[in-house]
């Protein structure tokens, strides 16, 4: 089914705190607090806590609603938790023996237990904490700032390329998928099917995936000649450049990134108990 | 639009040092694939990398059903490598990626490495590798190059899964044996769809525009540097997978030796030593801070909270 892609795309517009603060503050902020979190050993519940009040700071700052952000992340977390969960039942660490019936016994491991919570927790923290920063800030901005914190031109100019084109081609996929449930009929019914055998269908899928390739390239052949037409040489000149940061601005980057030394060492006191 | 499993590696489920190596990794295949990729795409092919990119994209929300619920989707690396080549490819899954953990949350940030390592560069070159490689045998038969077309979507696949489970392993996020066996047999399944999907769309474009698939064996850029990558990361990973599976505690072994994992309970690192603070008074010391830290944030949110109530009863 389509997908409403504007609406998985993380930005809300807002006239809040956050939405106007700088995007290099933001990337700077984003980075240190992803990185902090990373590092913050298994167990360190104080200062997950701490991280959590930073992050509720940030919500509030946003003035996105709550619903709305939890939503987005919670989603996410779903799949991964499959993959981590069946490591509880290994026998390792301090573990125990449970058996709720006769003949039925299975081993629940508390080190592996508090590992995955931990895990969970910081997981979600760090999405958390990226969809709200993104959901704050414009890719445009977020590609201005890259570019000022020295991500190559090249790349920029490329991604720049690709948002631009991201919703035309989403829409180019929403009509042939449209296209496709026009001519398949739904047998209705319980031993209702989509359309012909397996291999069928999935060419049918192939079918509509090369069609969108080659529709795509010829829309690039369209664009070059029209970025030529307005006298492109490879250099991409309306590209926005970020004006120097101010003093003010250095010193909040300076004082994010102690703030997550900061923490750093208090989980390390705090772990070293 | 999202894969059903975890190709996306989030946040916080690697661990620092695995994501660190692996952003140094795939940045420098990154700068290469600029370098090489550069000359040729500096005019005419700077639209066609970013269309496509957006194409395989949105071509990610392609789907068939399959039993029980579950489809087979799109996730592109062989289609950009059989259209674009291998360096040109290696930027249209990097945007790919990218794109899709900063706005969409899919896979996380400090992940991206890694991410990009098992998406845009273990997928293109093992993609490229297996491709090739059927072109080296069979020539460019029609059978030979939709068989190859199948082959190297489910190899580029199932080896980036392999990558993707190994980098788990080794943060001790999930114990080997349970990691490659779950994330291995899923992307087998999953490689069969991608397969499918590539073979349907590379025989549709056979028929409608060959040129374009001999174009890039032509515009060929020095590419024997991917395709050994590629044989190097199939061979690899194919070896150790089976490996680190028989043997979980073999591999946590070794993580523990190069300090890849997460210590439980542990800090890994020391910043003020135990001597400068001895045992009682750190301990005080560090529920104080943590206490006057706790104290700091309350009071910004009510001041924030309350502020926020004004501006509304104001408006």
């Amino acid at each position: 089914m389509p997908v409403d892609l504007e609406q998985r795309a993380s930005y809300e517009r807002r006239d809040s705190i956050l939405h106007g603060c700088d995007a290099r503050i933001k990337i700077a902020l984003l980075f240190v607090y992803l990185v902090t979190t990373a590092l913050l050993p298994i167990g360190a519940w104080v200062v997950y806590l701490l991280m959590g009040g930073i992050l509720l700071i940030a919500a509030v700052l946003s003035e996105l609603p709550a619903s709305f952000l939890l939503k987005r992340a919670l989603l996410l977390e779903v799949p991964i938790l499959l993959v981590l969960l069946p490591q509880i039942f290994l026998k390792s660490g301090s573990y125990v023996e449970i058996s709720p019936w006769q003949g039925f016994a299975f081993s629940l491991s508390f080190t592996r237990l508090e590992r995955v919570v931990s895990l969970l927790v910081r997981s979600w923290l760090s999405l958390q904490f990226a969809v709200i920063i993104t959901a704050a800030t414009r890719f445009e901005d977020l590609l201005i700032g890259l570019r000022a914190c020295g991500l190559p031109h090249l790349l920029t100019a490329i991604l720049g390329l690709m948002w631009r084109y991201l919703f035309v081609l989403v829409s180019e996929v929403q009509r042939l998928q449209q296209a496709r449930q026009a001519r398949s009929s739904v047998l209705a019914g319980p031993n209702w099917r989509l359309g012909g055998s397996l291999p069928w269908r999935a060419q049918v899928t192939g079918g509509m995936a090369g069609a969108l390739m080659l529709r795509s390239l010829d829309r690039s052949q369209r664009i070059y000649q029209a970025m030529q037409a307005r006298g492109y040489d490879g250099e991409i000149r309306a590209e926005a450049v970020a004006s120097a940061l101010t003093p003010a601005q250095r010193l909040q980057i300076v004082a994010i990134l102690l703030a997550g030394v900061g923490m750093l060492m208090l989980a390390n006191l705090m772990a070293a108990q | 639009m999202k894969a059903p499993v975890p190709m996306h590696i989030p946040d916080g489920f690697l661990s620092a040092v695995v994501s660190g190596i692996l952003w140094v990794v795939s940045l420098v295949f990154i700068f290469i694939a600029l370098k090489k990729a550069g000359k040729e795409i500096d005019e005419s092919r700077l639209p066609l990398v970013g269309v496509l990119a957006a194409a395989i994209f949105a071509g990610q929300m392609l789907n068939f059903a399959v039993a029980g619920g579950t489809s087979g989707h799109l996730l592109g690396a062989a289609l950009a490598v059989l259209l674009v080549g291998p360096w040109p490819a290696v930027l249209v899954m990097t945007s790919v990626v990218t794109v899709q953990a900063l706005v969409f949350q899919d896979g996380g940030v400090l992940t991206l490495g890694a991410n990009l390592f098992n998406m845009a560069i273990v997928g293109v070159a093992v993609a490229y590798f297996v491709s090739n490689l059927f072109k080296r045998w069979f020539g460019e038969k029609r059978w030979a190059t939709l068989l190859s077309a199948f082959a190297s979507a489910w190899f580029s696949i199932f080896i980036a899964a392999l990558a993707a489970s190994l980098e788990l392993a080794l943060s001790g996020t999930s114990p080997a044996n349970i990691a490659i066996p779950a994330m291995g047999g899923i992307h087998a399944l999953i490689g069969i769809g991608e397969g499918l999907i590539t073979l349907g769309a590379v025989s549709l474009i056979m028929s409608s525009k060959p040129q374009l698939l001999e174009k890039t064996t032509q515009k060929k850029v020095d590419s024997s540097f991917v395709w050994i990558s590629g044989l190097v990361l199939t061979v690899i990973l194919l070896i150790i997978s089976p490996l680190a599976s028989s043997k979980p505690d073999g591999l946590e072994w070794v993580a523990e030796k190069l300090g890849f994992l997460i210590m439980a309970k542990d800090a890994s690192y020391h910043i003020i030593p135990d001597y400068v603070l001895p045992g009682i008074q750190n301990e005080a010391l560090a529920t104080i801070l943590a206490g006057v830290v706790g104290v700091a944030i309350v009071l910004v949110l009510v001041i924030l909270l309350t502020r926020r109530k004004k501006q509304a009863v104001n408006q």
